[in-house]
């Protein structure tokens, strides 16, 4: 190898257009200082390359490196996590570009280029981003051809891409395959995430969070049912955080307790064997059980929504104390996770815990004195508890009515809603509920999660931001936790037809979330649009990105039993199709270049049947060596016929070497005759 | 770095089954081996990376690159298979060279279809690479050098055909015996010449004049003519193929004799002799060659010059294993 290897210049050129193209896919992730330095380092390697410039001494090496360095802990203040990392690691690949002195230096800075690229999918899993990383490794896969290219010809500039691309192109079949077959393990272990705002309901309500979602346009997750056909729109509660603690303004979730009936979570639907009555075994469901997938976008919280009385066996996916599917991990990507449910259910019907009736009865002192007297009032007023929810949603029916933008609330909120104002959005009326059913001695909760969902042409669920929605569950003696909906009392039409119909006639258009064809939604043609690109997103989070959970139904389908010998077989079975087909393509000048003429497949089967009397031909004879052979062995006396088979050897050597083709009857004659 | 003589032969032993010597040897399945370069195994890590990446992160999109970059590696095998397989290797032929001098084995590839073959090395053991591309023609010959030492057949043993086109992840390679072989002159070392003998009986002898050129006169052309000699000006002008005169030209007969360098071992002496030839084959010198139990008769001209360089060089050593 020469002291200073030149790369070809087709190899450089396909670098730095993989490089470019994947810190501008990075860019989003990358600070704009890195941008810059990129540039420098491109300039610099192409001034290098026209022989203008020469590589960077060690001083100039070291103070970029100090500069990028400086840089990294003014953007990050830490060198650990994804964006460093990725910062990290396109930086040293623009500075690899002026370390170029042998081949193998072009071959690590590939591989830096191909981990860069992938790098993009770690961020998002989008279609766009999938292709668009397709495109950097065709890229990427250009400049490792371009490395190796020797053969300067012409249009040799884009020939790598043109070979890459066929490369690529023929090993999509067996990606596939790979892809399909391939068993796909549990992480191995936790990884950084990257920082994003959390999105969606929050886990507190605070007076102003629902109508801000409400206002949003984006996915929340969709829900496909096993069976096709999704319930009614007034069942579809997705439940999600349970907020237990008031302080006057804000409503909190409960800290997770372990109490003597059983840990707060339960993993992976396993069913506890602890001793005593696990409060798993106070839930009762009935009626036919039925299941469904829910696709949820990333939140960066741990927490899932389901319809009640869930039951999910993905390992890592929870349910609670309070009924509900948590996450071992913050959401950072689409999850999946399967559920199944029941239309029936009851539960902690038998009696509440006193520690946890104490904290659903829980109301702060010295706030909303006048909900709190009224509430007393109205109770001894009823006789059961059930007479004494009607009371109150039956007032909430009469003078309440439902807003997106209700006035502001001071100190005694509740109280200020409740006899002022009587305007307000989901969460004034569960809140206000919740305070008046605790206040007057009846173990209530406010819910949060999402309502409701728009049915995809696809037989699919859509739940929006918008969606969002806050309800109440209130605690009966034989009855257990019952869901009561405060809103439905005043707006019936928000829960029956949907919040998007609802919203759609009222005057507040959806102004939050990023750009969303959701807008657009009364324009028939963008409607349908926007349904298709949905389908198409589904399709993909259902069959790409959450590919892991439709991997073993399928395999069974296709292969009746799932064993690493049936999935070895299938591997083996199609790869080798795969590659055989590439194989013929490849060699197919070659197969056709060996097939022979008949007048040699005579001189083949001539000299075999020779071989079988015994006079084989020689590695190597040619037919005047091998017959002169012959007769100097004295074949003629030795076998019969054998004066055809000298005579045809003869006439075979005239007709190819002689250039006498009128011999090749005589050939064929002599050659048939010897047996 | 050498593997234990006993591996080295079982290794020779394992090729010559495998691969029997042959002038003209078709490369396929059975003659090739593949094995991931360097480069390739660093591909293979970035896969098992990426891999480990997809899986910690249950990323699917991440998941199905590293499927396609496995899926590319085989795609490689099959295409750096496919650039060399079908080629058919044939040793040509070898100049003769003095020991020392750097030998030039002259290969042809061939292949009968029409696919392009691009960066194809070849090498003897450690001897200096050669490339070669078959891009248009359906043959292309190469000049594989080898550094020589000692006079006699040279033998260079198994060429090495490689290639690691297109990616570079993968080395196609085998180690193929084409019988090549060359013959090495004795190295030419001056001096201390005792006089040869000028050869005595011949008729028409004349006194030689050392060292003198002076021109004669012109002669009607005879074949057998040294081309330097013809005059080129006459021709042009038509008037007939003469030949120049020079009174030192006309014959001159020596002997070079095995026992005209006393005191010396057998390849020095070689080796002087060697050096006369050298020195007298381009004059117009008749010259003969003898040696204990070797004799070449007088003669000139290019044939003679290689029958005597030949003699010089086999001189003691069993020529008959040089004949194919």
């Amino acid at each position: 190898m020469t002291p200073q290897w030149q790369m070809p210049r087709s190899g450089l050129v396909w670098l730095l257009c993989a490089q470019a193209a994947i810190a501008v896919g990075l860019s989003a992730a990358l600070p704009v200082w890195i941008l810059l330095l990129l540039t420098v380092n491109f300039l610099w390697r192409l001034q290098v390359h026209r022989g203008l410039w020469r590589y960077p001494g060690r001083w100039a090496k070291v103070f970029l490196l100090l500069a990028t360095m400086a840089g990294m802990v003014v953007s990050f203040q830490r060198f650990t996590g994804l964006e460093p990392l990725t910062t990290l690691l396109v930086s040293a690949a623009g500075f690899k570009l002026l370390e170029m002195h042998h081949r193998r230096d072009g071959i690590k800075l590939v591989f830096v280029c191909y981990f860069t690229a992938v790098l993009q999918l770690l961020y998002e899993q989008t279609i766009a981003v999938a292709v668009y990383t397709l495109f950097c490794v065709l890229l990427v896969t250009a400049a490792l051809t371009g490395i190796y290219q020797r053969a300067e010809g012409r249009g040799s500039s884009w020939s790598p891409l043109q070979r890459s691309g066929a490369m690529l192109l023929q090993s999509l079949p067996l990606m596939l395959v790979l892809f399909l077959v391939l068993p796909r393990l549990p992480a191995f272990w936790g990884v950084p995430g990257q920082q994003q705002a959390s999105t969606g309901v929050s886990g507190e309500m605070s007076p102003g969070d629902f109508s801000r979602l409400g206002k949003n346009g984006d996915l929340a997750f969709r829900v496909a049912f096993d069976d096709g056909t999704p319930p009614p729109a007034q069942l579809l509660y997705w439940r999600g955080p349970i907020l237990t603690h008031f302080d006057g303004r804000r409503w909190s979730q409960m800290d997770p307790v372990n109490f003597r009936d059983g840990a707060h979570v339960i993993w992976g639907g396993n069913t506890s064997t602890q001793r005593g009555q696990h409060w798993q075994e106070r839930i009762e469901k009935s009626g036919q059980r039925r299941g469904y997938t829910l696709i949820m976008e990333p939140t960066q919280r741990p927490w899932l929504f389901a319809l009640p009385a869930p039951e999910s066996t993905d390992l890592d996916v929870g349910l609670t104390r309070e009924m509900r599917l948590v996450s071992e991990q913050p959401i950072s990507t689409k999850k999946h996770y399967s559920v199944s449910w029941w239309p029936q259910y009851r539960y902690f019907a038998d009696t509440l815990v006193p520690w946890q009736r104490r904290k659903v009865l829980e109301i702060p002192v010295g706030y909303n004195p006048k909900t709190r007297q009224r509430a007393r009032q109205w109770r001894t007023e009823t006789v059961t508890e059930e007479a004494y929810i009607q009371r109150v949603l039956q007032w909430f029916n009469q003078d309440f009515s439902y807003t997106l933008e209700p006035p502001l609330l001071g100190t005694h909120s509740v109280d200020e809603f409740l006899w002022q104002s009587q305007r307000g959005f989901c969460e004034h009326f569960a809140s206000s509920f919740v305070f008046l059913m605790r206040a007057g001695g009846v173990p209530a909760r406010v819910v949060t999660g999402y309502q409701g969902a728009e049915r995809h042409p696809d037989g699919y669920l859509l739940v929006h931001q918008y969606n969002a929605h806050a309800w109440a569950e209130v605690w009966m003696p034989a009855k257990g936790w019952v869901r009561v909906d405060p809103t439905a009392a005043v707006a019936p039409e928000r829960i029956e037809q949907g919040a998007e119909s609802f919203f759609s006639n009222s005057q507040s258009a959806l102004t939050e979330g990023g750009f969303s064809l959701s807008r657009f939604r009364h324009i028939d043609l963008l409607n349908q649009l926007r349904l298709q690109l949905d389908a198409l997103d589904y399709y993909w989070s259902t069959w790409v990105l959450g590919y892991q959970s439709q991997q073993k139904s399928l395999l069974q389908r296709w292969l009746g039993e799932v064993s690493w010998r049936s999935i070895g077989l299938l591997l083996l079975a199609t790869g080798a199709l795969v590659i055989g087909a590439v194989l013929l393509w490849l060699l197919r000048g070659s197969l056709q270049a060996r097939r022979r003429t008949p007048l040699q497949r005579l001189f083949e089967s001539l000299c075999s049947k020779l071989a079988k009397a015994g006079w084989p031909r020689h590695h190597g004879e040619g037919p005047r060596a091998y017959r002169q052979r012959l007769q100097a062995e004295r074949l003629t006396e030795k076998v019969a016929n054998g004066n055809n088979a000298l005579m045809a050897l003869t006439l075979y050597e005239q007709v190819c070497y002689g250039e006498q083709p009128q011999y090749t009857e005589a050939f064929y004659r002599e050659a048939k005759r010897f047996r | 770095m050498t593997a234990p003589g006993f591996i080295r032969r079982h290794f020779a032993h394992w090729l010559n089954q495998r691969l029997p010597a042959a002038r003209r040897i078709r490369l396929n399945q059975q003659r090739l081996f593949i094995l991931p370069t360097k480069a390739g195994w660093g591909f293979l890590g970035l896969i098992a990376i990426l891999w480990l990446l997809a899986t910690n992160y249950e990323n699917s999109p991440i998941f199905a690159i590293a499927c396609l970059l496995s899926s590319l590696f085989i795609t490689a095998i099959l295409h750096s298979y496919a650039n060399l397989a079908g080629l058919e290797i044939s040793f040509v032929a070898a100049e003769p060279v003095f020991a020392g001098q750097r030998m030039l084995f002259r290969i042809a590839a061939c292949c009968a279809d029409k696919r392009q073959r691009q960066d194809i090395a070849f090498h003897f053991g450690r001897g200096d690479h050669q490339v070669l591309n078959l891009l248009d023609s359906k043959r292309q010959d190469v000049l594989v050098p080898l550094d020589t030492r000692d006079r006699g057949w040279l033998r260079p043993g198994r060429v090495t055909v490689e290639s690691r086109y297109p990616v570079g992840l993968l080395r196609v390679w085998t180690y193929l015996d084409l019988n090549c072989c060359g013959l090495v002159y004795p190295q030419p070392l001056s001096g201390s010449a005792v006089a040869s003998a000028p050869a005595t009986g011949a008729a028409g002898q004349k006194q030689a004049t050392v060292g003198s050129d002076d021109f004669a006169g012109f002669k009607k052309y005879q074949q057998g003519m040294p081309l330097q000699h013809l005059s080129w000006k006459h021709y042009a002008r038509e008037r007939g193929l003469l030949g120049k005169e020079y009174a030192d030209a006309i014959d001159e007969r020596l002997w070079l004799r095995w026992q005209d360098y006393p005191g010396l071992d057998r390849e020095a002496r070689l080796s002087r002799l060697c050096a006369r030839v050298v020195e007298l084959a381009p004059q117009q010198v008749e010259y003969g060659l003898q040696l204990p139990g070797v004799e070449v008769p007088l003669g000139r001209g290019d044939s003679q010059r290689q029958e005597v360089l030949r003699q010089l060089a086999l001189f003691e050593i069993d020529s008959h294993e040089g004949m194919i």
